[in-house]
C-alpha cells in the first residue's frame, strides 16, 4: 500500500513538472514565435482541489459497491488469481489445473490469496499488483492429483550415431473453486493505509 | 547303463558345439501361436458384442466390505442391513423367492426385503429438500420455473447419473445387468431413505444437497426452463408488478435486407429499459429481448449469484409432510 | 520411438459428479493387488502387503482392497474408479516404496489419466460475467439515423494540414500584417514586384 501512496504522490508531483516542462520546451524551440500556440499557461494549478475532487469520486464509487454488496446484489464474482507462477481467471464452480509438483493432496481445502483482480457484473477491483490481503477470499478444494499422459522426448543427430529417447510424465493437480467472496467493504482511502507487513 | 550315460554325456557335449555354428538358435514364439490367436479372434468376432460381466461374478468380490466402503466413501453412517435392503430391487427379490421355493425351503423362511418402501421414503425426502433448496436459491422465479428446475433435478436421467457415479451399479441386486436408468434412480432414492433411517433426516438432506443439488453448478438455467411465449409472460409479470406495459423498440440494426441481417431490440416499460436482445429479424430479436427482460426480473442470468452448496437449510423450511 | 501418442485421445479437464462442491469423494472404489507367493518379481509387492497394506486399508475405509495370490505371474495393481474406468498397472520387480507410490497415485486420481491428453488447464461454463462485446455496445443513438454512404463519416478523423493549405495560411497572414502596415496599395505593389 505504501507503493500505492508513493505512486499517487508521484502523479501529483508530475502535474506541476508538466507545466514547467512545457514552458521550458517553448523557450527552447526554434520555430518562429508566430506559429506557437501561446496559450496562457496558468501559473499555479490547485493540486489539492483536484485531489479532493478525485477522492470524492472514488468515495462515491466505493459507496455504490458497498451498498450493492451489502444487499448481496453483486451477482457472480470472478477473480484473477496467481497460482504456481500462472494466472487464472476463475469464478465459483470452475476447475483449474496446476502443472508440476505441488504439495497439497486430495480433499484439502485451500484459499488462494494472491488475487490480482476481482470483479462482478457492475464493478472491477484491480490490484496493484495484488488486492490487499483479506479483501477477497477465494476458497478451493483439491480434487485430483495425477500424472499427465506419457510425453516422448526423442532426439537424434543424423550420421552421428546419436539417438536418445526419454519418456516423461509430470504431476498435475486439479482444483475446484468453491467460492469467491468480498469479505469486507471496499475502502476509498486504502492508499493512505499503512503498508501491510505481509509479503508473498 | 553306463553305456547310456556315456551317450548322454556325449550328446550334451555336442549340443553347444552345434549351437555355436548356427546364427539363430531357437524360435521364441512358437509356430502355432499366431494361427491360434487368429482363430480365437475369429470366434470372438463371430459371437458379436458381449454383455458386460457383472463385477459381482469375479473371484475378488466381497459384498459386505463393498457395502461398508460405500458408506465410508460418502462419509455417511449406514446400517448395513438397511443399505443391503436399499440395493435389493423388488423383481430380484421375487426371483430369489421363486428360486428358494423350487429348492424346497419352507414358506416361513421365504422373506427377502426389497427397497420399495425405502425408495418411496427417499423420493419424498429428496423432493421436499430440492423444492426447498430451489425456493431458497431462486426466490424470484415463478412457481412454474421452480417446478421445471425441481423436476429436472429429480428426473430419472439426473438421478441415474448421480447414482452411477456413486458406485451403486455393481452393488444393485437387480434382474438385469447393467441396471437400467430407472433401477439406478430408484436405488438412489432408496439409499437416501436408508440414510434417513440410519443417521437421521438431517444427514439425508445434506446428502441430497451435496450430490443432487450440485448438478445445478454453472448450469444454464434457460436450458432447463425457457418460457414459451415470453412476450406474453413478460406482459403478465409487468402487470403484476405494476411496471407498465412492455414496448419493444429498435435500438439498432445492421445489414438490413441481407442474409446476415442483425436487429437489436430493447424492451422498455415506463421508459425504463428492461432487456435487450439480438435476432436475424425483428420478431426473433423481440423474443430474445423479452427472454432477457424475464431473466433480469427473475434473476436467472448467467452472472447471477452462484448457487451456495454449503448452506444448511433449517428443517422447518423443508415441507416433509404433504 | 512410440507412435501411440499420435492417436492419443485429447480432452478438457472435467471432474466426475461435480466433485469438490458440497463434499469431496475419493474416486477410487476398489484396488486389487495380484502377486505370486514365491516369485522374485513379486518381492516388493509381498513386502508392501506384509508391512503397509493394513495401514493403507485402515486409513482409507472407502477403498475396498482385494489381495489375489497367483502362481508364477508378475505382480499387478488393478484400480477401479467410480466413473467405471479400470486401470491396470504392471509392478514387475518394483520395490516396496515404488509400489506405495503407485498406489498413492491410483488413490489420488479420478480415472485412468494416461489415456487422455489435456488441451486446456481450465474449465468453466460461465466464460463471461460482465458480458461479451458486440458492435452495438456503447453505440451512440445518433448512429441509428445515419444514412449511408455519408461523406462526413467516410473521412478520416485526423487529416493533417497539407503543404498547400499551410502556404495559403501563411500568405493570408502576411497579407493581414501588410494590410495593417501599408493598407491595400502596399499589398498590390508587393504583388506586382513579385
Amino acid at each position: 500500500m505504501s507503493f500505492l501512496a508513493q505512486s499517487v504522490r508521484q502523479v501529483l508531483r508530475h502535474t506541476t513538472q508538466h507545466v514547467s516542462l512545457n514552458g521550458a520546451m517553448r523557450a527552447l524551440s526554434i520555430s518562429p514565435a508566430l506559429l506557437q500556440q501561446n496559450k496562457p499557461a496558468p501559473s499555479t494549478i490547485d493540486v489539492s482541489a483536484i485531489a479532493k475532487e478525485h477522492s470524492k469520486a472514488i468515495q462515491s464509487v466505493c459507496e455504490k459497491i458497498n451498498q450493492q454488496v451489502a444487499k448481496s446484489e453483486q451477482g457472480r464474482l470472478f477473480a484473477v488469481v496467481h497460482l504456481c507462477g500462472k494466472q487464472f481467471k476463475i469464478t465459483p464452480g470452475d476447475i483449474i489445473l496446476v502443472e508440476g509438483y505441488w504439495p497439497p493432496t486430495i480433499g484439502d481445502e485451500i484459499s488462494l490469496d494472491k488475487v490480482l483482480l476481482a470483479g462482478a457484473r457492475d464493478f472491477t477491483l484491480i490490484g496493484r499488483p495484488i488486492l490487499e490481503p483479506g479483501l477477497v477470499t477465494v476458497k478451493a478444494t483439491i480434487i485430483e492429483k495425477t500424472l499427465t499422459h506419457t510425453k516422448t522426448h526423442f532426439k537424434k543427430k543424423r550420421r552421428k550415431q546419436y539417438m536418445r529417447i526419454n519418456f516423461q510424465r509430470s504431476p498435475n493437480t486439479m482444483i475446484r473453486i468453491n467460492s469467491i467472496e468480498l469479505t469486507r467493504p471496499v475502502e476509498h482511502n486504502a492508499a493512505d493505509a499503512p503498508p501491510s507487513l505481509r509479503l508473498f | 547303463m553306463s553305456l547310456i550315460r556315456g551317450f548322454a554325456v556325449a550328446i550334451t557335449m555336442a549340443k553347444p558345439m552345434n549351437r555355436t555354428g548356427t546364427v539363430q538358435t531357437c524360435r521364441h514364439i512358437k509356430r502355432w501361436v499366431s494361427p491360434t490367436l487368429r482363430e480365437l479372434a475369429h470366434r470372438v468376432q463371430k459371437q458379436g458384442p458381449q454383455k458386460p460381466e457383472p463385477r459381482a461374478g469375479f473371484i475378488e468380490w466381497n459384498y459386505r466390505s463393498e457395502l461398508f466402503a460405500f458408506g465410508k466413501r460418502l462419509n455417511e453412517e449406514f446400517q448395513l442391513p438397511l443399505l443391503q435392503t436399499a440395493f435389493t430391487e423388488r423383481t430380484y427379490a421375487h426371483q430369489e423367492q421363486e428360486r428358494q421355493r423350487k429348492l424346497g425351503i419352507a414358506e416361513s423362511d421365504l422373506h427377502t426385503a426389497d427397497n420399495v418402501e425405502l425408495a418411496a421414503k427417499g423420493a419424498h425426502i429428496a423432493k421436499a429438500y430440492i423444492e426447498a433448496y430451489v425456493q431458497h436459491s431462486l426466490p424470484k422465479v415463478p412457481a412454474i420455473g421452480q417446478k421445471a428446475i425441481t423436476s429436472y433435478l429429480l428426473s430419472t436421467e439426473t438421478l441415474a447419473h448421480v447414482s452411477t457415479h456413486l458406485g451403486t451399479k455393481d452393488l444393485i441386486f437387480a434382474s438385469e445387468y447393467p441396471p437400467s436408468n430407472e433401477t439406478l434412480a430408484n436405488t438412489l432414492n432408496a439409499v437416501i431413505g436408508a440414510l434417513a433411517d440410519s443417521s437421521g433426516v438431517e444427514r439425508a438432506f445434506l446428502f441430497v444437497r451435496d450430490f443432487i443439488c450440485t448438478q445445478l453448478n454453472q448450469k444454464d438455467l434457460l436450458d432447463i426452463w425457457t418460457p414459451e411465449q415470453p412476450l406474453q409472460l413478460l406482459g403478465e409479470v409487468c402487470a403484476q408488478r405494476k411496471l407498465g406495459d412492455p414496448e419493444p423498440r429498435l435500438l439498432g440494426d445492421c445489414g438490413k435486407n441481407t442474409v446476415l441481417s442483425a436487429f437489436h431490440v430493447g424492451i422498455y416499460s415506463n421508459r425504463q429499459l428492461l432487456g435487450k436482445g439480438f435476432g436475424e429479424d425483428v420478431k426473433t430479436a423481440t423474443e430474445t429481448a423479452a427472454i432477457d427482460a424475464l431473466q433480469t426480473l427473475f434473476d436467472l442470468h448467467d452472472n447471477r449469484r452462484p448457487f451456495d452448496f454449503g448452506i444448511q437449510l433449517e428443517t422447518k423450511h423443508v415441507r416433509l409432510e404433504a | 520411438m512410440s507412435n501411440s501418442h499420435l492417436f492419443l485421445k485429447s480432452g478438457f479437464p472435467r471432474a466426475p459428479l461435480q466433485n469438490g462442491l458440497g463434499r469431496y469423494v475419493c474416486q477410487l472404489q476398489r484396488i486389487t493387488l495380484k502377486f505370486c507367493k514365491n516369485n522374485g518379481s513379486s518381492r516388493g509387492m509381498r513386502d508392501f502387503i506384509e508391512n503397509h497394506l493394513v495401514d493403507f486399508a485402515k486409513e482409507n475405509p472407502g477403498i475396498v482392497v482385494y489381495v489375489k495370490p497367483r502362481r508364477h505371474r508378475t505382480p499387478v495393481l488393478v484400480a477401479e474408479y467410480l466413473n467405471g474406468q479400470r486401470e491396470w498397472l504392471n509392478c514387475r520387480n518394483n520395490s516396496q516404496s515404488e509400489i506405495s507410490k503407485w498406489i498413492d497415485l491410483l488413490k489420488t486420481q479420478n480415472g485412468s489419466s494416461s489415456s487422455l491428453r489435456l488441451r486446456k488447464m481450465w474449465h468453466t461454463d460461465v466464460p463471461s460475467i460482465q458480458g461479451p462485446w458486440t458492435p452495438f455496445l456503447l453505440r451512440s443513438p445518433e448512429a441509428q439515423n445515419q444514412t449511408y454512404p455519408s461523406r462526413e463519416i467516410s473521412t478520416p478523423l485526423d487529416v493533417p494540414q497539407s503543404a498547400t493549405e499551410k502556404l495559403i495560411e501563411l500568405f493570408k497572414q502576411q497579407k493581414l500584417e501588410a494590410a495593417g502596415e501599408g493598407g491595400v496599395d502596399g499589398v498590390l505593389e508587393q504583388k506586382r514586384a513579385e
